[in-house]
């Protein structure tokens, strides 16, 4: 019988190393017996992931019901016939950020982010087609900058948070951090567009959000700062 | 009399009170199953060991089941087929149940070597009723090897009829209390580490002398369970304190069989979770202390009135009019959110005793030990099962964590206190 120098345990006979600290076992006297039985079995089974695919297909087949009767009402039964564009375009737009993700084999976040993006610009754009939100121009000039760049930053924001593991007042830095860049941008596409009291509203907001972002890059910095917000933010 | 002598055992069970709760936290990362096997002297031949299990399946209509999706509640409705298929040992054991899987029992049994092992989901039995099932198959088995075996203790007579009281929720029948049990538990300490992948577990078994722990426990005043509880809770605050980061209570959970507090023959789940905590703001806990804390709080904990409160308690769960109404994929969802927000954040680890089993003494000069592993935990570390055959104690660790700190921390100090302790464990 073999015993671990540094823990003091006996070892199992088919054991080439001690399973508590992986210490190997060198005892010329007893050499380690590769055929003996070990103690528990050593095939692992293989257990098949849930199937999220059917879920995801029945709860398509529900989603389905609403729009086919809506579309019925509208085209038939109502007098204003397109007012059913806005339940179908809905439904499209939380089919594809809800169940979309769940229809793909591996996770994705990346190319399902970028389904979402194109989604939510074609649902304003729907918006913008039948004459809403005043204007012309504002779908260009405003909600398109708007979207590409809360986008582009939610990739950046995706991308980094996957790297590595990171202290939680990192990803509330990094999250402000962006809000500024997209109230910004905002913010000049509305002053371009003449919507001036918009732009200064956002503006307004934009400062404030710069100013938490450097109250967070000191709270990042400062471990006694972390240690007094991980004690009043305890959850 | 004669209609009790007539009983059929009927063709769906609704889940005890216990019960309700596993179907839906069942999960790739939680199963709540757990095991129990018996090492015998001598290798297993599965083939008889299939005959023995469908011997025994008539005399256990409660495990004999599926789960089914009721419209408010899952239920129990008996299997069509006879028995499970015995399967060679796998290195994973505890991976969670799928209720439209293969043969659809709820448990499985296996062989290697010289061993059988049964795994058990929590929602149909505890661990008392998975013992009583492990047994009576390890009699029948040796029978057919050509032993003389009787029956008495655990192990059941598979020619008589499944009496009703085996099949009764015995939760009911004893929640008498009018008093209120609530109590809010502090969130604990969690060890940190690299997790295994879900449908895994590492676990890693010590085998000792029960007369020198025995003998241990006795020197400090307590018994073994509250010796090992004490023990847990100094790694635990040792490790903490090691790890400097804001203090957190330090509590260990300690299942109770109620069938030895309460006059019942349940083989479905009949038994609750006792708590002990220390609190390491307060101060630097030494052993002695933690001894005395685990004793003390065990000790009041097993209050018959305190033990009616709490069962009392949680059959308000299953009993409150809106929560029955509420649809089962609602319930789900509720019991899923539940479950990510509170589920094992008030538990540093977990200790079930398997407790003294009385079984036929011609079956113990076959039979070498007995080791009860209770299953992964969603984020424990030290979940630990221990059961004692003779002279021989095994006291399992499984761990979800790749590291086996824990476990080397615990199984050194019993070496430095002169436990001689043999390691067997699945990790590679």
């Amino acid at each position: 019988m073999s015993y671990c120098v540094n823990c003091g345990v006996e070892l199992d006979k088919s054991a080439t190393k001690c399973v508590l600290c992986n210490t190997p076992i060198h005892n010329p006297n007893e050499k380690t017996d590769a055929t003996a039985p070990t103690p528990f079995a050593v095939t692992p089974i293989k257990v098949d992931a849930v199937k999220k695919k059917f879920v995801a297909i029945i709860v398509s087949y529900i989603m389905l019901i609403p729009n086919i009767v809506c579309t019925l009402l509208g085209l038939f039964f109502t007098e204003d016939k397109l007012w059913f564009i806005h339940v179908l375009s809905a439904s499209a737009l939380a089919w594809i950020v809800f169940v979309f993700p769940f229809i793909t084999k591996k996770p994705r976040p990346y190319l399902m982010w970028a389904f979402n993006t194109v989604a939510i610009a074609l649902y304003v754009l729907v918006f913008h087609a039948m004459g809403m939100g005043g204007g012309e121009k504002w779908y260009i000039g405003i909600a398109l900058p708007t979207i590409a760049i809360v986008s582009a930053c939610a990739f950046y924001f995706l991308y980094w948070a996957r790297q590595r593991r990171r202290h939680w007042t990192s990803f509330v830095l990094h999250a402000f951090v962006d809000l500024v860049i997209c109230l910004t941008v905002n913010g000049v596409c509305l002053m371009l567009s003449n919507h001036i009291v918009s732009g200064e509203i956002v503006f307004i907001c934009d400062i404030c959000c710069l100013a938490l972002v450097f109250f967070w890059t000191y709270a990042n910095k400062s471990k006694k700062v972390r240690a007094w917000l991980a004690k009043k933010m305890f959850i | 009399m004669a209609e009790k002598k007539n009983f059929q055992p009927p063709e769906w069970l609704k889940l005890d009170n216990a019960g309700i709760l596993f179907p839906g936290q069942n999960s790739g990362k939680w199963s709540n199953i757990f095991r129990c096997s018996v090492e015998l002297k001598e290798d297993i031949d599965p083939d008889m060991l299939q005959q023995a299990l469908n011997n025994v399946m008539p005399r256990f209509p409660g495990l004999g089941v599926r789960m089914r999706h009721g419209i408010f509640w899952y239920f129990l409705e008996k299997n069509p087929l006879h028995a499970p298929t015995v399967r060679t040992d796998i290195q994973n054991p505890c991976y969670r149940v799928k209720y439209k899987e293969g043969d659809r029992f709820l448990f499985r049994v296996y062989y290697h070597g010289k061993r059988i092992a049964v795994d058990l989901f929590h929602a149909i039995t505890d661990g008392f009723g998975c013992a009583t099932l492990t047994f009576t198959l390890v009699a029948e088995y040796l029978r057919l090897k050509g032993y003389e075996i009787s029956h008495g203790g655990i192990v059941k007579d598979i020619h008589e009829a499944p009496p009703q009281k085996e099949l009764e929720d015995a939760f009911p029948k004893f929640a008498t209390s009018k008093g209120n049990a609530s109590v809010v538990d502090p969130r604990t300490y969690i060890p940190s580490g690299t997790r295994v992948p879900k449908h895994n577990v590492n676990l890693t078994s010590g085998t000792m002398s029960f007369a020198a722990v025995h003998k241990l426990a006795k020197s400090y005043g307590v018994t073994v369970t509250e010796f090992f509880t004490a023990l847990l809770l100094d790694i635990h605050c040792q490790r903490q304190l090691k790890e400097g980061k804001r203090l957190k209570p330090v509590a260990v959970q300690v299942p109770i069989n109620l069938r030895n507090v309460y006059p019942t023959e349940t083989l479905r789940n009949f038994s609750i979770c006792l708590k002990v905590t220390v609190d390491p703001r307060l101060g630097e806990y030494s052993f002695e202390e933690l001894l005395q804390q685990s004793a003390l709080q065990l000790r009041l904990a097993r209050d018959e009135k305190k033990i009616n409160a709490t069962i009392t308690k949680n059959l308000h769960f299953e009993k409150n009019p809106i929560l029955r109404v509420m649809p089962l994929p609602l319930k789900d969802f509720a019991l899923t959110i539940a479950t990510a927000l509170t589920a094992e954040k008030m538990t540093s680890a977990y200790l079930s005793n398997l407790g003294p089993v009385k079984f036929p003494e011609e079956m113990l000069p076959h039979m070498e030990k007995i080791i009860f592993t209770p299953g992964p935990g969603l984020h424990t570390a030290a979940r630990c099962g221990m059961a004692t055959l003779g002279d021989n104690m095994v006291f399992t660790f499984a761990n979800i964590l790749q590291e086996a700190d824990i476990e080397r921390e615990f199984f050194t100090r019993l070496v430095k206190m002169g436990v001689h302790v043999k390691i067997e464990s699945n990790r590679e």
